[in-house]
């Protein structure tokens, strides 16, 4: 297994259709590419299952592009530096997103989901998002609507926002628990 | 879980489809039926009509005949676009609903009273106010839903605004 932060492709595997726990509906439309955009966040994962109950159609071949958010771990510790630290923060992200990436694809098999995985560490993932939905020739990109960020003042994050405003496909948001609560 | 003798109307899922007489609109619905559809759903097409001729003529203050024979013209126009917009719910489960108002907080007040599963919402074209490639209702809604909000991009609006973009033949 891989252990370097990269650009990732996990295998692309089809299941049989007895294993599909994913969708109510059996009707199998033309084959289609979805996008789903991974941060490793709560929100994030809410709206990957949303998809999956809800939207997903047998023949669906899902992407699913992971951008690590790795930043709200790492910026924390610039205010004292220290190298051991920091050291040890970034073996920790890179580790979690490894297990997050092996999780992911447990989950596309599991659902029996034709899928393949792609992670890039990126500064602006809303713009690798929509350049891999246009490369992909995606119908659809499914979002949620923020990001682990613990600074909250916004209902939605700069990821979603981007994307909201510069995809040529349409967008899927899925609102953040804790804004539903709220209301 | 995919047995379809087990459906009870408990899994019928309320869509909600906001539209303005719009292409924009139009090709939301066309999307909403080829990629999201499912034989159970009931739609509920909302069209928030807006009154602004009205409202905002100068005649208001002055002939009160005026103003209401362009109220009456209105009406009439709107019963129009319902009935248009009906014709799409031939043979799917769904009914049309017309309700003045504030577009973005109609849209989201009727996602909760009917209680609807996604809210589907055409990029543009709501309303005569068109300033952001995100119009001001889906921007609205979107930070008020509480339920999944699907904005249909149309290629055109990045066309429109320069954008170097996909071919215009866009296959969805």
């Amino acid at each position: 297994m891989c252990s370097r932060l990269a650009c990732l492709r996990g295998e692309t595997r089809e299941s049989s259709p007895s294993c599909l726990t994913a969708a109510a509906s059996n009707e199998k439309g033309p084959p289609r590419c979805v996008l789903v955009g991974m941060d490793g966040s709560e929100n994030a994962e809410d709206a990957f299952n949303w998809y999956l109950k809800d939207i997903f159609k047998p023949g669906d071949r899902v992407v699913v592009v992971f951008c690590p958010d790795l930043i709200h771990g790492l910026v924390e510790q610039m205010t004292y530096p220290c190298r051991d630290t920091f050291t040890a923060s970034v073996v920790e992200a890179r580790d979690r997103a490894e297990s997050i990436q092996i999780a992911l694809r447990d989950k596309l098999d599991r659902a029996g989901v034709k899928g393949s995985i792609h992670m890039t560490v990126a500064t602006n993932p809303g713009q690798v998002l929509v350049q891999e939905a246009e490369r992909e020739d995606a119908c659809m990109i499914v979002i949620g609507c923020r990001g682990r960020g613990t600074i909250r003042r916004t209902v939605l994050g700069s990821v979603s926002a981007y994307v909201l405003h510069h995809s040529h496909v349409p967008v899927m948001v899925y609102p953040s628990l804790r804004t539903s609560q709220s209301l | 879980m995919a047995d379809s003798e087990t459906k009870t109307a408990e899994h019928q899922r309320q869509v909600l489809i906001a539209m303005d007489e719009s292409h924009h609109s139009d090709d939301a619905f066309d999307y909403y039926m080829k990629h999201v559809h499912r034989p159970d759903d009931h739609v509920v097409i909302l069209y928030v009509p807006e009154y602004h001729n009205v409202i905002q003529s100068p005649m208001v203050m002055t002939d009160v005949a005026v103003v209401s024979d362009m109220m009456h013209e209105e009406t009439e126009r709107i019963k129009g676009v319902v009935s248009r917009l009906s014709k799409k719910l031939k043979n799917i489960g769904g009914s049309v609903k017309s309700i003045g108002g504030n577009p973005g907080e109609v849209i989201v007040k009727t996602s909760k009273d009917i209680g609807a599963a996604v809210i589907i919402l055409g990029s543009r074209g709501m309303g005569t106010i068109r300033r952001t490639l995100l119009g001001s209702v889906s921007d609205y809604v979107m930070h008020h839903s509480h339920i999944p909000v699907l904005v249909c991009k149309h290629p055109d609006v990045h066309k429109h605004h320069g954008h170097k973009g996909s071919d215009p033949d866009h296959k969805h």
